[in-house]
């Protein structure tokens, strides 16, 4: 049953399962892209003391535990038969926001360097255990044919409340925020997942139903996890995370970038951004429905290195303040990707594989790819390499990443005529 | 930047090229700054450029949009091509002021003479005018619709088809393929070496969207008749033009209105490889 059919029907079950799922995955991307990803640089540096490079290397840490823990939760959902059991995947996601709410309320209050290690652990600890639970709850709740636009959906939600609110990138704003956010998060979340709620017993059985449970590139064979084909988008987004990140990471430390856009004090900037990101979620979302995945990879790579080429024009010749249209284009490179990202790994699963391949999905893709962006970034720093020099390196790879996807794109379309052609004499 | 001032700006790299010695280039396109320094040749595409009283500014100067306030020295030449320049009492143009049109300021004592390049056109047409204008428009974009509609029927039906019946889609790939190429095409131009790449682009995206207007003609025509699908596409693509000009008379909407309806159109022209096969969207496979 798809979402507008349940909308004619008045199918509520359905219809509030895929919201939920939305709801959930909007809520845990905004805690990652804001608390995780911009207040810990706060908390690390401002509240607690360390060195710039000690965060960094703290964050790096905590993407590779968060990486491991996925692994090790993915598996054991699919292997225990969890992925299939709606409620204990409420569970588990119950005691992570529960967790999460109590390290964010201790996180302000942090001062030394081995608290600060330690909450990074239990932080990567819950974000490890979220993660393949989180996209594991598609096959109970999302129509397969409606995927593209639900995870749209959750990026856009995600992307625009995060670039809005809060405008300061301090750990006791984020804690605020998170605090109001999760308090009744974990009230909900504890009623559906230990009450006896009527509307979740016709949720619990939809996974039995292929137009849920199967991915759309699982169709009409299911994708193996040691098969070239899922290995093959496993690398490829994780080209796309270490691109977006190995760039960020220096654009974000650079003034005349950061607070022309993303740290600007014109409210209506952060709204032009949240709006490219909505639009362009939306869009991702209609055109991972409607075309094939490698054009997705192709157009997020091509835009970064575009992007990349406009921020080295910049870097060389511009003056004054630097083109609002850079931050938008990188903005909508990010709002791609996502979507693709929120879509693909359940569409590359069945019921009995989505803990596993999400976890190895987004846990290397995006993870690790971020723990060894932040490494290089680090090295490549410590060697004193320029801006310029800096984002060279991140186009030329943004660039190579696209023609070599291109040239396989193509090679691959000509051996099935090749293929075609020969069956035909 | 406002995309009125991408055609100025490729024009104006075009002429700096042309220029012996320049090696650098600087765009201005925001904020109120200097004229900066240690650049041959600089360009405000919008935002404010100043000399300052007492300085002098050794660079050429080329104004396609914003401003520039010369009180002091600008030693090089100055290209105004729209935006305004004002010079005031004591401000000095040594190199030769040439002007294709926009505002201009000279204080009286200053020390600048514009020299018109041509005419700039900055009175309104009259009525006569903008009607021999509009049928000049009208009958161009009829022989072109009559043509390719009376000898590729098969690929504006496909055009027609993704437009009527897959819009979200084709506005999707239309916006993305507008945004995305016309920023492209603007930046290669500033590399210098790819400006010919550039201008071949930019009349490329001309073409289809030339193309797509008279997809949208095929459109219309085919409700009024399919027995002559040539005279059909060329009288739907006039319409088009004329309703075009009466929504460009209610503001605002009027003009969302047109490039909504041109940006689903560029995108069905790019869907179905313009025209060439008929957009289908992916069906879900049966589980084996």
């Amino acid at each position: 049953m798809r979402v507008p059919d349940a909308l004619q029907s008045s199918q509520w079950p359905t219809r509030l399962g895929t919201l939920l799922f939305v709801a959930v995955l909007a809520g845990g991307y905004y805690y990652n892209l804001t608390f995780v990803q911009l207040g810990l640089i706060d908390l690390g540096t401002r509240v607690v003391g360390l060195t710039r490079y000690q965060v960094s290397l703290g964050m790096g840490a905590l993407a590779l535990v968060a990486f491991l823990t996925a692994l090790v939760v993915g598996t054991a959902l699919d292997r225990y038969g969890l992925s299939t059991d709606l409620r204990a995947k409420l569970r588990l996601l119950w005691g992570v926001v529960l967790v999460q709410l109590g390290l964010t309320l201790v996180a302000p209050q942090l001062r030394t360097a081995p608290a600060f290690g330690a909450w990074l652990v239990i932080c990567a600890l819950s974000l490890g255990t979220g993660m393949p639970t989180t996209f594991a709850l598609a096959v109970d709740l999302v129509p397969v044919a409606d995927r593209g636009r639900v995870a749209a959906a959750a990026a856009a939600g995600a992307y625009f409340l995060a670039n809005v609110y809060p405008l300061q990138w301090r750990v006791e704003s984020f804690a605020v925020v998170m605090a109001a956010v999760m308090v009744p998060a974990v009230v909900v979340l504890g009623v559906l997942a230990f009450r006896d709620v009527a509307f979740l017993d016709s949720l619990a059985s939809q996974h039995r139903d292929p137009a849920f449970s199967v991915g759309r590139f699982c169709r009409p064979k299911p994708v193996r996890t040691w098969s070239s084909e899922f290995w093959s988008f496993i690398l490829l987004m994780f080209g796309v995370f270490f691109v977006d990140s190995l760039g960020f990471l220096r654009l974000v430390e650079t003034p005349a970038y950061i607070y022309t856009a993303w740290q600007s004090p014109d409210l209506w900037v952060h709204l032009l951004i949240g709006g490219v990101h909505v639009l362009a979620a939306l869009m991702a979302g209609v055109l991972y429905a409607n075309f094939d995945r490698r054009w997705l990879f192709l157009l997020v790579f091509g835009l970064f290195g575009f992007t990349h080429l406009m921020y080295l024009f910049d870097v060389r010749a511009g003056v004054g303040e630097a083109p609002l249209l850079m931050p938008l284009l990188y903005s909508a490179a990010v709002g791609f990707y996502t979507v693709v990202n929120f879509a693909l790994w359940p569409d590359m699963s069945t019921a009995d594989t989505i803990g596993r391949h999400s976890a190895i999905g987004v846990g290397f893709a995006g993870f690790l790819a971020t723990f060894l962006s932040t490494a290089v970034v680090l090295y490549t720093e410590g060697t004193g390499l320029s801006l310029e020099r800096h984002l060279d390196l991140v186009d030329a790879l943004a660039l190579v990443l696209f023609f070599a996807l291109l040239v396989v794109v193509y090679v691959r379309r000509m051996v099935l005529l090749a293929r075609e052609r020969g069956q035909g004499t | 930047m406002r995309p009125e001032t991408v055609p100025l700006l490729v024009v104006a790299l075009l002429l700096i090229s042309a220029q012996p010695g320049v090696q650098t280039v600087t765009t201005v396109f925001t904020g109120t700054q200097p004229l900066p320094a240690g650049t041959d040749a600089v360009v405000v595409a919008d935002g404010t450029v100043t000399v300052p009283a007492n300085t002098t500014a050794r660079t050429a100067l080329y104004v396609i949009g914003g401003s520039a306030r010369i009180d002091g020295t600008l030693d090089g030449r100055l290209f105004q091509f729209a935006g305004d320049v004002s010079v005031g009492p004591s401000g000095v143009v040594t190199g030769p002021y040439q002007v294709l049109g926009g505002d201009r300021r000279i204080a009286a004592g200053a020390d600048a003479t514009p020299q018109m390049v041509a005419e700039p056109i900055t009175r309104q047409r009259s009525p006569g005018a903008s009607l021999g204008f509009f049928l000049l428009q009208a009958v161009a974009l009829a022989v072109v619709a009559f043509a390719l509609g009376r000898r590729y029927p098969a690929l504006l039906a496909n055009v027609a088809h993704s437009m009527r019946h897959h819009p979200v889609v084709s506005g999707t790939v239309g916006l993305l393929a507008t945004v995305t190429l016309l920023a492209l095409f603007v930046f290669m131009a500033f590399t210098i070496v790819l400006i010919p790449v550039s201008i071949l682009g930019l009349l490329a995206g001309g073409l289809v969207y030339l193309y797509a207007s008279v997809g949208v003609g095929f459109l219309l025509g085919r409700w009024v008749s399919t027995d002559r699908p040539g005279l059909a596409t060329a009288g739907g693509a006039v319409l088009f033009l004329v309703v075009n000009r009466l929504l460009g008379a209610v503001p605002v909407v009027g003009g969302t209105v047109t490039i909504l309806v041109l940006v689903v159109a560029v995108g069905a022209v790019f869907v179905t490889y313009f025209g060439l096969r008929e957009f289908r969207p992916p069906a879900l496979p049966p589980v084996e």
